[in-house]
C-alpha cells in the first residue's frame, strides 16, 4: 500500500535547496595528462598537510581513487602510490583557488596536523 | 560487492565501442592540404570503421593563440570546439599545451584529445618537417587514429611497444617505432577485431 506524503512549503523549500547542493557538489577537475589526453576527474576530497595539498580524485575510466599532490605532476593510486599517469596538469584547481573550489562545491577538507 | 560493481560501472559506461560512432567530422583550421585531409579521411574510415564528413576550413582565431601568439594553445582549441559530435580538428601550425606551473610557457605538441570524448586535435607541424613524404603520411595516419583512441576512452598503452596507443613521452621518433596497430588489448577496450 502506498504512503502519501503532503509536503509544506518548508518541505518544499528544504527539498529543493538539497536538490540544488548535491547537483553542485559535481566538480570535475580538468588534466592535461601525459601530454595528449584531456581528462575530467571526479573529486573526492581535499588534503591539506603542511604546504602540499593532496586531491583524491576518481578515474573515470576504472573507478579506482587517485591521487595528486598539489595539483600537477604523476597521478598515483591512492592505496598503493604506484603511479597510474606518470603527469599532469591541472587547468581548473590550483593552489591558489583550491579552497574557493572547495567551498563552492562542497568537496569534503580534511587537514592533517 | 560494492567495491567491485561500482569500477566494473564505470570501466563499462567509459569506454566507447566503435559502433557508437558513426561520423567523424574532419575540420580544417586554417589552410589544410587537402592530401593530408584525405589521408586522415581514409584513416579513420578504414581503420576504425567511421564515416568521416570533411568540413569547411575555418580560420583559426586570436583567441585561441598561445601567450608568444606564435603558437596556437591545444586546450583552448578543445575547449573552444567541444561538441556532443565527434570532430577531428586538424591544423598546419604549431600548437602547443601551457604549463605554468612546470615554467614551460609552451611545449609543442602534435595532437590533444578528450578521455573519453568527442573532439580531438592534431597538429601537421611537427611531423612533417625534414620527412619524407611517406614518412608524414605514416606519421600523421598514426597520431590521427591515436588521438580518436583517446576519445573512444583508451589510455595509453604499455602492453605492445608496437601499439599505435603507445605514450609518445613529447617525441616524434616513438611514433615512428609504433605500427598503424591496436594490441589485442586495446582492440577489446574498444570492442574491434
Amino acid at each position: 500500500m502506498k504512503k502519501i506524503v503532503r509536503l509544506t512549503e518548508q518541505d518544499l523549500v528544504t527539498l529543493v535547496k538539497k536538490v540544488i547542493k548535491e547537483q553542485s557538489n559535481n566538480f570535475k577537475a580538468q588534466a592535461t595528462v601525459e601530454g595528449d589526453m584531456v581528462m575530467e576527474f571526479p573529486v573526492i576530497q581535499l588534503k591539506e598537510w603542511g604546504k602540499d595539498v593532496y586531491m583524491e580524485i576518481k578515474d573515470p575510466q576504472t573507478g579506482k581513487q587517485l591521487t595528486v599532490t598539489n595539483f600537477k605532476g604523476p597521478i598515483v593510486f591512492a592505496g598503493t602510490s604506484k603511479v597510474q599517469y606518470r603527469d599532469s596538469y591541472f587547468s581548473n584547481i590550483s593552489l591558489k583557488n583550491w579552497n574557493q573550489i572547495a567551498s563552492k562545491y562542497n568537496i569534503p577538507v580534511v587537514v592533517v596536523n | 560487492m560494492k567495491n567491485i560493481i561500482i569500477p566494473l560501472f564505470f570501466a563499462l559506461t567509459s569506454i566507447q565501442s566503435t559502433k557508437s560512432i558513426k561520423i567523424v567530422h574532419i575540420q580544417p583550421l586554417g589552410s589544410v592540404n587537402n592530401n593530408t585531409i584525405q589521408v586522415i579521411k581514409k584513416s579513420v574510415e578504414s581503420f576504425y570503421g567511421f564515416k568521416c564528413e570533411i568540413r569547411k576550413e575555418i580560420p583559426l582565431t586570436e583567441d585561441i593563440l598561445a601567450s608568444s601568439k606564435i603558437r596556437y594553445e591545444a586546450n583552448k582549441i578543445l575547449s573552444k570546439y567541444k561538441s556532443s559530435e565527434n570532430i577531428l580538428l586538424i591544423t598546419e601550425k604549431d600548437i602547443a599545451y601551457h604549463d605554468k606551473k612546470r615554467n614551460v610557457k609552451e611545449w609543442g605538441i602534435i595532437g590533444l584529445g578528450y578521455r573519453p570524448g568527442t573532439v580531438c586535435v592534431v597538429s601537421t607541424y611537427r611531423i612533417e618537417r625534414n620527412v619524407s613524404n611517406q614518412r608524414f603520411t605514416d606519421r600523421l595516419r598514426k597520431v590521427s587514429l591515436h588521438e580518436i583512441g583517446h576519445n573512444l576512452g583508451l589510455d595509453h598503452c604499455d602492453k605492445d611497444p608496437k601499439c599505435m596507443m603507445n605514450d609518445a613521452k613529447g617525441t616524434v621518433r616513438e611514433i615512428d617505432q609504433e605500427k598503424i596497430y591496436l594490441c589485442p588489448n586495446c582492440k577489446k577496450l574498444i570492442g574491434i577485431k
